[in-house]
């Protein structure tokens, strides 16, 4: 008996440095990345761009999973309240900092931590190419001497677009001479421009690109700092003198409570996926561009967005 | 025509036959499983097509949208459960001829009706994808509403006997459709602050409740003899579908396919609106409107020569103006992108090369999808060779399971179990459950295209009247919904 129990201690104590070792592997099993968006859709396309390099750069291959819904807000809340033990990511949009302060949900700021910064788009307002103005100061003069006739798109309630959207229609100071109307989604409201049912849709530019190619619609103008490589072109708000320059952001996300060490190796794998050439060229062959940035500038980046979207969703009238 | 060889030529290789054959086979399968929908499979399918040079991964992708709206029909015609949401009016009939012990024939028109629909969508979008689309572009919300009640009037007519019973059950399926997220003004409605009901009730959930699941429970109110009772042998004669039977379907599937087609142009309103308004008007023109939805043949092929039609039109908006025409089309564009395809207006002038691409390989995927069919449908079949104390649970399970995979998410699933409870009280009391069905699909469109409408106009609802299309739609309406009355009374007055 007391031999028995001696041969036992001896084996836990020998078992113990292993598993003490073991404790910080990270990771032993297939990391489930979540996407708040239907399977098929932009978001999660972009997202399964991290697979196929995840097994050589991580260790264990990354399963997409998409969970639907409420503008991405199931998938995030699923995250949230996930074990926090970075088997369980969230990839998500602008919509995650809209939906905090636009909806209740049942996640807080806090709950996530931001880890990769891995898309940048640039929205913008297209009309249809024989509209009566050209740029942003004209279309303003229009809607002021044609009052009730200005309407525009976006796909949905509470979706980056109609916020992004909102704001460069609020930068040109005409949110309240224009008609909003939502529609499913980004084609159905072009289709609608293109039939000269709506005046103007806010989209991004991989959506508008042919139809601007092809001479059917022009650009009044982009949101962001600079122009952007796809439609040289087309001017920035900022540029004619409108302050809109807010870009939509997507990125991997982590349960804040996720242990350190964890989440250092995850941002170590998702620095050498991202910036992959392989990544790359996937990435501009989908027509994302290919940016990334750490966690701690993401993190920080998520944060300012916090702040920056409160204000600004109060300013236009969206905020619950 | 040089450009139409070479395309041509692309295909007449072992790879590319290979890639339509897989992908008919994965959209069978895919479509058989409720939960795994048509713009499932391509989805799943995507990441390995960019792995493929252009034209099979075109081929994989065409055949299995043209395999899983077929394979669809399987699993509604066996089982009561639409596998995807463009075979639910497949159930009304297909199910009934299945208890007849003629699952082999309806599996058959089912599959012949695809076959005839997928080629007259093809032919369709070959011929008049330019002035389609045209009209297509005509179509604003003013237009997508009168559509929609249009439709509505129509399908009322598959209300069964009773008038009212027929209202009440389309009432409750407006009312589901409220449910979720005000589309317009974004407040929740009816979620009671469950965040899992923001984007409204899942179409799939509703459509396997109240379809299968009412069915089981309504089976398992049959005698213990009953559920263990080894099914009866079926005479082969009776099972099979002979050309006659499905040559007296030409105008049906015909006319089916056109609407099919037609409402598949139109972005956004989907197969399932097309199969219904397509059941609708098979009944409608019938000798005998009175004996569908108690299995009779002209009732699978009118909806199921409809949903293979839909994709030759949701293809039309995709090649023409770059704007894809439902989630499947949608999805193609990022594949599509992905292969250094880009769809839009210029594509006829600057890519004619995969815009034949995309015709032939929906045409052979048509073919393929007849030869696999072929063989597939004995096995299929056999299904319904199991006792019911073994498929009733099995099917319960690809119920939960179909309605968990949709959005990977479990809610559905309770949502499925509480409205298939909804169905069987309706069912017991004789309450028709096609309308609560057909109406929650419509609704949501219905009130979206009202509101978006009355916001253009400024709240006056002359903005219905004063467009053309829109007034004709409206007042074909008004006549089919006066004719559907008539026809009721005198049904009511016959019984």
């Amino acid at each position: 008996m007391k031999r028995r129990t001696v041969s036992l201690v001896a084996a836990i104590l020998a078992v113990l440095p292993a598993a003490l070792f073991a404790a910080p592997k990270f990771p032993i099993k297939p990391v489930e990345v979540v996407v708040g968006f239907a399977a098929g859709g932009g978001t999660h396309l972009a997202a399964e761009l991290l697979t196929p390099e995840a097994a050589k750069y991580l260790g264990q291959p990354i399963q997409i999973t998409c969970k639907p819904g409420a503008g991405g807000a199931i998938g995030a809340t699923y995250v949230a309240a996930a074990k926090a033990d970075g088997y369980t990511l969230l990839y998500a949009t602008m919509s995650l900092p809209i939906s905090l302060y636009m909806d209740s949900v049942d996640f807080k700021a806090d709950d996530f931590v931001g880890l990769a910064l891995a898309s940048d788009v640039a929205p913008l307002l297209a009309v249809r190419a024989d509209a009566p103005f050209n740029n942003a100061k004209e279309m303003r003069d229009w809607i002021a001497a044609n009052p009730g006739k200005f309407s525009w798109s976006h796909p949905g309630v509470g979706s980056t677009l109609h916020v992004l959207g909102a704001n460069m229609l609020f930068a040109m100071g005409v949110t309240k001479q224009v008609k909003e109307v939502p529609f499913k989604g980004t084609a159905e409201g072009i289709s609608a421009v293109l039939g000269g049912h709506v005046t103007a849709v806010s989209s991004f530019p991989a959506t508008v690109l042919e139809q601007v190619r092809a001479g059917k619609m022009k650009i009044i103008g982009v949101s962001s700092p600079k122009r952007i490589p796809e439609l040289p072109d087309a001017p920035t708000f900022i540029e004619q003198g409108y302050k809109a320059t807010l870009t939509s952001t997507r990125g991997i996300f982590a349960p804040r409570k996720t242990p350190k060490a964890v989440l250092e190796a995850l941002d170590k794998a998702f620095a050498q996926i991202i910036q992959s050439e392989d990544f790359k060229q996937r990435a501009i062959k989908l027509g994302e561009p290919a940016v990334y940035a750490d966690s701690a500038t993401f993190d920080k980046m998520y944060r300012e967005q916090l702040v920056m979207i409160e204000a600004l969703l109060k300013e236009l009238g969206l905020s619950k | 025509m040089n450009v139409l060889l070479e395309s041509l030529n692309q295909f007449l290789s072992v790879p590319v036959l290979l890639g339509i054959a897989a992908g008919v086979v994965v959209g069978i399968i895919g479509g058989g499983m409720p939960g795994i929908s048509p713009s499932m499979c391509i989805a799943l399918l995507l990441p390995v097509s960019l792995y493929l040079p252009t034209p099979v991964a075109i081929g994989l992708m065409m055949g299995s949208y043209q395999g899983s709206m077929f394979g669809g029909s399987i699993s509604a015609i066996l089982i009561n459960t639409p596998g995807t949401a463009s075979a639910a009016a497949t159930t009304l009939d297909g199910y009934q001829l299945a208890l007849k012990g003629q699952s082999g024939k309806a599996l058959k028109m089912a599959l012949y009706a695809s076959c005839s629909g997928g080629l007259i969508g093809t032919i369709i979008l070959l011929a008049m994808a330019k002035p389609l689309s045209t009209v297509a572009l005509k179509f604003g919300p003013p237009e997508y509403f009168s559509l929609m009640l249009l439709s509505l009037a129509l399908i009322s007519g598959i209300s069964g006997k009773s008038l009212l019973k027929g209202l009440i059950s389309a009432l409750l399926g407006l009312l589901l459709a409220t449910v979720g997220m005000d589309p317009i003004m974004g407040t929740r409605r009816f979620t009671f602050r469950n965040i899992n009901l923001a984007d409204g009730l899942q179409t799939l959930s509703v459509f396997i409740g109240v379809f299968a699941l009412s069915e089981l429970l309504s089976q398992l109110s049959q005698s213990r003899a009953d559920l263990f009772r080894k099914a009866d042998p079926l005479s082969v004669s009776d099972n099979e579908l002979t050309f006659r039977e499905f040559w007296e379907q030409k105008i049906n599937i015909l006319k089916s396919s056109i609407i099919g087609a037609l409402i598949g142009v139109l972005p956004g309103i989907g197969g399932s609106t097309a199969c219904f308004v397509s059941y609708a008007e098979a009944q409608r023109r019938s000798k005998h409107p009175e004996r569908f939805g108690t299995g009779i043949l002209e009732g699978v092929a009118a909806p199921e020569a409809a949903n293979n039609a839909v994709a030759g039109g949701a293809l039309v908006p995709l090649l023409t103006l770059g704007i894809p025409g439902d989630v499947v089309t949608a999805i193609l564009v990022g594949a599509l992108i992905a292969h250094g395809i880009k769809p839009g207006p210029l594509m006829f002038i600057e890519d004619i090369g995969t815009v034949y691409t995309i015709y032939i390989a929906l045409f052979l995927a048509v073919v393929v999808l007849l030869a696999v069919g072929r063989v597939g449908i004995p096995v299929f079949a056999g299904v319904v060779k199991l006792r019911k104390a073994t498929l009733i649970p099995m099917i319960f399970i690809i119920c939960v399971v179909g309605t968990y995979a949709n959005r990977s998410n479990i809610f559905d699933s309770m949502t499925m179990i509480v409205l298939g409870a909804l169905g069987f009280i309706l069912k017991k009391n004789k309450f028709p459950i096609a309308p609560l069905v057909i109406s929650f699909v419509i609704g949501a469109q219905l009130e979206m295209s009202l509101r978006q409408s009355l916001i253009l106009s400024d709240y006056s609802i002359s903005i219905f009247l004063t467009r053309p299309i829109s007034l004709v739609l409206i007042v074909g309406a008004l006549v089919f919904s006066v004719f559907m009355v008539r026809r009721n009374r005198k049904l009511a007055a016959q019984a």
